[in-house]
């Protein structure tokens, strides 16, 4: 891929993303007290991550043609979640219904070859209900980078673990939802007094469980472990559970375990992946 | 009455000629009615499907499929009732990289683990005799291509290259050279970059052997 193409590939969504969160968070005019609307990270990431796979795909037909195109209209339907996330009850007892709502939607109507399985569509939904409630339980209450900070890192996991099933499309848009991730974390830190709502977590841990079902679905010769695959997705929890064991740290030491814990699981992948890639046949 | 029972001698020696010239001409030259249409089933091993696409706007890249299989109901005699039904496997591309034959076989191509057949149903097909081959008679064939789960009606030229009876049965070969636009089939990848050409040529060489 050349200068040219990367800008048009990555370019519009980031684009768009930055100005979602700039609109909404009116970075350099509102006085810094002023507290930013919560819709804007989960809009930002939910329509990047769209406009990406409109530039690599087109829009879907109707009916879709491929299974993997659900991706677009499970994460519309996942961002409308994660932007109207203030509108549902937030009574303890059914405060955790927007996460259950989008592991429903992740478990049944991400619909990828291979994955129709009431086993598969446990694992799935499962996954998403804990990287969703992990986000929120967990890391909003950390300083708001960390979240940003370990999507980063597992989008650009899975677009590192994608590349070697060489779905080329998937791995930009991928590539794009880890660079709106970073995107995220920036405009945060340059806006003091912004946080991530629970919407924000709801759609990065959708996305998550998205891409690496999607990539799994679609690694035809299996490539890559599907432990690799999960690894990426554990990263939430697993940095969640880290937080939690080590709160009675300071705050910015605890937050730095987490990511500790999200980049071991990364790494892990990465590394498992590529020293179990099948060597190519000898050309004799 | 010696000269009448010699004429009708004659006359009899003749229709007898005459009818045995036919009966001789009729054994030599079966006629089209007797001839009949066989079914042939193509041989995958010395079949394959090459397909040809322009790269970075300059030189032309070749891949092809080996897994070729399916059946051509044809009658060599008379050069009728000739009909495909072909399918090429996508898991068996090869471009001779195995990089390369993982991304065609991914969504961003051919998406071999939803749509692991390209297929090829012929609706009609008509001998032109008019159309001249140095490597056999030519046949119009109408049909539909059905490829990244989009079928479309194509028209192909096919070529009877060969057609033989040996130790191994009665053997045809079939040659088609066609070209189609992959984006209309829902495969545009690197069509707007113009890193790959729109414009596919495609060869289906196939041998068949009768059932």
């Amino acid at each position: 891929m050349d200068l040219g193409m990367a800008i048009m590939s990555f370019g519009p969504p980031l684009l768009l993303a930055v100005a979602v969160m700039t609109f909404g968070w009116k970075l350099w005019k509102k006085p810094r007290h002023a507290k930013p609307p919560y819709w804007t990270p989960a809009a930002a990431l939910g329509l990047g991550v769209m406009l990406a796979f409109v530039i690599q795909e087109g829009m879907p037909s109707v009916p879709l043609s491929q299974k993997w195109h659900w991706l677009l209209p499970t994460l519309f339907a996942v961002t409308v979640i994660g932007t109207t996330h203030r509108v549902f009850p937030r009574r303890r007892s059914i405060r955790f219904v927007p996460e259950l709502a989008t592991a429903f939607i992740a478990a049944f109507a991400l619909d990828f070859p291979g994955q129709d399985t009431i086993e598969a569509k446990l694992v799935i939904g499962i996954g998403t209900l804990l990287a969703t409630m992990a986000g929120r339980t967990y890391l909003l209450r950390r300083p708001p980078w960390v979240l940003p900070v370990i999507t980063w890192m597992i989008y650009g996991t899975l677009a590192i673990l994608i590349l070697q099933v060489y779905f080329a499309k998937l791995t930009i848009i991928a590539g794009a939802a880890s660079m709106i991730a970073a995107a995220i974390g920036v405009c945060v830190l340059i806006r003091r007094p912004a946080t991530l709502s629970a919407g924000s977590s709801n759609v990065m841990g959708f996305l998550a469980v998205a891409l690496a079902a999607c990539g799994q679905a679609y690694d035809g010769g299996d490539a890559i472990a599907t432990a690799c695959w999960c690894l990426p997705v554990v990263a939430l929890p697993a940095a969640a559970c880290a937080s939690a064991m080590f709160s009675d740290l300071r705050q910015r030491r605890h937050s730095v375990i987490a990511i500790a814990f999200a980049a071991a699981c990364c790494l892990t992948a990465i590394i498992w992946a590529l020293a179990n890639r099948v060597p190519p046949p000898l050309p004799y | 009455m010696k000269s009448l029972h010699t004429i009708t001698i004659t006359i009899l020696m003749i229709i007898a000629g005459v009818l045995s010239l036919a009966a001789s001409q009729a054994s030599t030259e079966p006629s089209a009615a007797e001839s009949e249409v066989k079914t042939f089933d193509v041989d995958p091993v010395h079949s394959a499907t090459i397909f040809r696409v322009q790269h970075l706007g300059a030189g032309m890249f070749y891949g092809r499929f080996n897994d070729v299989t399916g059946t051509i109901e044809f009658d060599p005699e008379a050069n009728r009732g000739l009909v495909f039904d072909i399918a090429v496997s996508i898991d068996s591309v090869d471009s001779g990289h195995p990089g390369l034959d993982g991304h065609l076989k991914n969504p961003d191509f051919f998406n071999a683990v939803e749509f692991p057949n390209m297929t090829f149903k012929s609706t009609s097909a008509k001998h032109a005799p008019a159309k001249e081959h140095p490597d056999g008679d030519v046949f119009d064939v109408e049909g539909d291509l059905t490829m990244h789960g989009v079928t479309k009606r194509i028209k192909v030229e096919a070529v009877l290259v060969g057609h033989s009876t040996g130790k191994r049965g009665e053997k045809i070969g079939m040659e088609c050279i066609f070209s189609v636009k992959r984006s209309e089939y829902g495969m545009s990848y690197g069509v707007a970059s113009g890193s790959l050409g729109d414009e596919t040529r495609i060869i289906v060489s196939l041998e068949a052997t009768a059932q």
